[in-house]
């Protein structure tokens, strides 16, 4: 909550730098900031049944002429109970996406491809009665690739959504997100 | 290049040779209370597959003929510096499971009995089994047509089943008994089918010993007297292997207890169902007093080892379906003084037993233990 609320502000704080042009964004080189969420889906335990969350993050990015690079971080927690077990997991990424765009069906409305790497960490709480324990993960090796589409709105705002698999070196199968972010250009 | 490394990156580090690694898990220290605790776990194939020498562990997977159907369980972990973090609460009971099945495994086989079962042994969690229209909730079972163990969604506030070492040993025993029963020919089959009163009187006794060396056996492996009141607290008192002894009953009492038209009636609470457990709980309570006069502790595993090794020989000495042939609760033990004759039965033990048997079998018990 904290950390949403310091991405928050840093928003709208850095937003007052923008200025109102409803052209698509990248048409000129420019800086970009996002706030997105993600509705994810993973395999469960089994790799049958699946698991679906929203996660939360922040993304500061550079546009020239069609391409852009993008650094992007990424929080969800999820909890879970069996009996008088209780799990808290913590997750944070941070990404470097390399974003290329392309015009699609309208000059205001760019579809783009994205590839990214970058580290991601669990922090993992339990509890057992009173007992409880609270341990952090390695760094993980992360990488993913989505595609989307973004057009702007009025004000320097923008929209920008799409879908994207993310892969953790320590998971088996990939997790899909349906992704859709505010951004600003700056 | 991104996509490469994307690929490359798919499972990374999860393969390779069977090798031992840590994973953090609510787990019993020695005195059998939990904290949590990093448990080696060394015969998982994979890291995040739970497949290995000792089990084959499914989550809410189907029943078919082989056993569970769906593929093997594959937790969500992530390293650190020390080992293996489990990432949610079904990753780490699925995992617990696995390690509580290892643990059996080597237990089994230092005690020379690991070679009566098939290993690796089959267990799901999170089963959707259905009795009567409704869901089993908070159990587990052995089933011994399919040869796993089921563990049922578990809905209460208290230990999960799947974590509880105790109730996972004492069914994972339901796999002995129903080998001994094979072995001996014997048809457990269902109490509708023992139409006969005193057939369906053996059939308790038999459901009894199972019960109550089950629990023994539970006992011996989680040195808790208590595992099943962790998880099903109304049981506190009923079936802690410390509880006081009591009677066994006369077997024509019990022959009278089924001498109903309606088999159905006759496994009424209290008249059939409980009966095995509550004199399966008082055969758990002689042996656990048994090992404790023998000097407790290491003990225990060693009486244990000496029951299993005798329980299928003396399966051979009856006829299940006999009418005329007579079975008591007590006969086992006074067949198991008789056959160990090393393991005798301390005296004051053995006279308080005599007071809770009948006259005909009090003989027999005091001369057993050389009175």
């Amino acid at each position: 909550m904290r950390l949403a609320t310091i991405i928050i502000c840093l928003f709208f704080c850095l937003s007052n730098a923008g200025y109102a042009e409803t052209q698509p964004e990248v048409r000129t080189s420019a800086w970009r900031l996002g706030l997105g969420v993600d509705f994810v889906s993973t395999y469960e335990v089994d790799q049958v049944h699946v698991k679906n969350y929203f996660s939360y993050g922040a993304d500061l990015g550079w546009h020239y002429r069609s391409v852009a690079l993008i650094g992007e971080l990424r929080y969800y927690e999820l909890s879970d109970a069996i009996g008088d077990f209780q799990t808290t997991t913590e997750y944070f990424h941070f990404l470097l996406w390399a974003r290329y765009f392309r015009e699609a069906w309208s000059p205001r409305v760019m579809a783009y491809a994205q590839l990214g790497v970058g580290q991601a960490q669990y922090k993992v709480k339990m509890s057992l009665a009173e007992e409880n324990s609270r341990l952090r993960s390695d760094w993980q090796f992360v990488s993913g690739g989505g595609i989307g589409l973004t057009t702007p709105l009025a004000g320097g705002f923008g929209i920008d959504g799409g879908l994207r698999l993310l892969q953790l070196s320590s998971q088996p199968k990939p997790d899909l997100g349906v992704s859709l972010s505010l951004i600003k250009r700056l | 290049m991104f996509l490469s490394v994307f690929l490359v990156s798919c499972g990374a580090g999860f393969k390779g040779q069977q090798s031992s690694r840590n994973y953090w898990l609510p787990w019993p220290d020695a005195q059998g209370r939990m904290s949590f605790q990093w448990v080696n776990i060394s015969t998982l194939n994979e890291a995040d597959k739970l497949e290995g020498v000792a089990a084959r562990v499914f989550w809410r997977g189907g029943l078919a003929d082989g056993g569970f159907t769906g593929p093997v369980a594959s937790p969500r972990i992530a390293s650190s510096s020390s080992g293996w973090l489990p990432l949610d609460a079904n990753s780490a009971q699925l995992l617990s499971l696995y390690a509580i099945f290892e643990r059996l495994y080597f237990f089994e086989r230092d005690l020379n009995l690991n070679m009566s079962l098939p290993w690796p042994r089959q267990v799901g969690a999170e089963i959707n089994l259905n009795f009567k229209g409704g869901q089993i909730l908070n159990n587990a079972m052995y089933i011994p047509s399919h040869g796993v163990i089921a563990i049922t969604p578990y809905t209460w506030q208290n230990r999960a089943l799947t974590l509880n070492h105790g109730v996972i040993a004492h069914e994972h025993f339901h796999a002995h008994f129903a080998n001994y029963l094979k072995k001996a020919g014997h048809e457990r089959g269902s109490f509708a089918k023992a139409s006969a009163p005193r057939v369906l009187a053996k059939q308790v006794i038999l459901a009894a010993w199972d019960e109550g060396l089950a629990d023994y056996y539970a006992f011996a492996f989680s040195r808790r007297q208590d595992f099943l009141h962790l998880s099903v607290p109304q049981l506190k008192e009923s079936r802690r292997l410390d509880g006081p002894l009591y009677s066994f009953i006369n077997e024509s009492q019990l022959v009278a207890r089924f001498a109903c038209e309606d088999v159905e009636q006759c496994l009424l609470p209290q008249r059939g169902r409980d009966l095995f457990y509550y004199f399966g709980t008082l055969m758990a309570r002689v042996l656990y007093r048994w090992g404790e006069e023998l000097g407790g502790g290491d003990h225990h595993p060693e009486l244990l080892a000496r029951v299993m090794e005798s329980m299928p020989r003396f399966m051979m000495t009856f006829s299940l379906n006999s009418t005329t042939e007579s079975l008591a609760f007590e006969d086992f033990l006074i067949y198991l003084l008789d056959e160990r004759k090393s393991l005798a039965l301390p005296t004051t033990l053995c006279l308080e037993l005599a007071s809770f048997v009948t006259s005909q079998q009090r003989s027999r018990l005091t001369k057993t233990c050389g009175l």
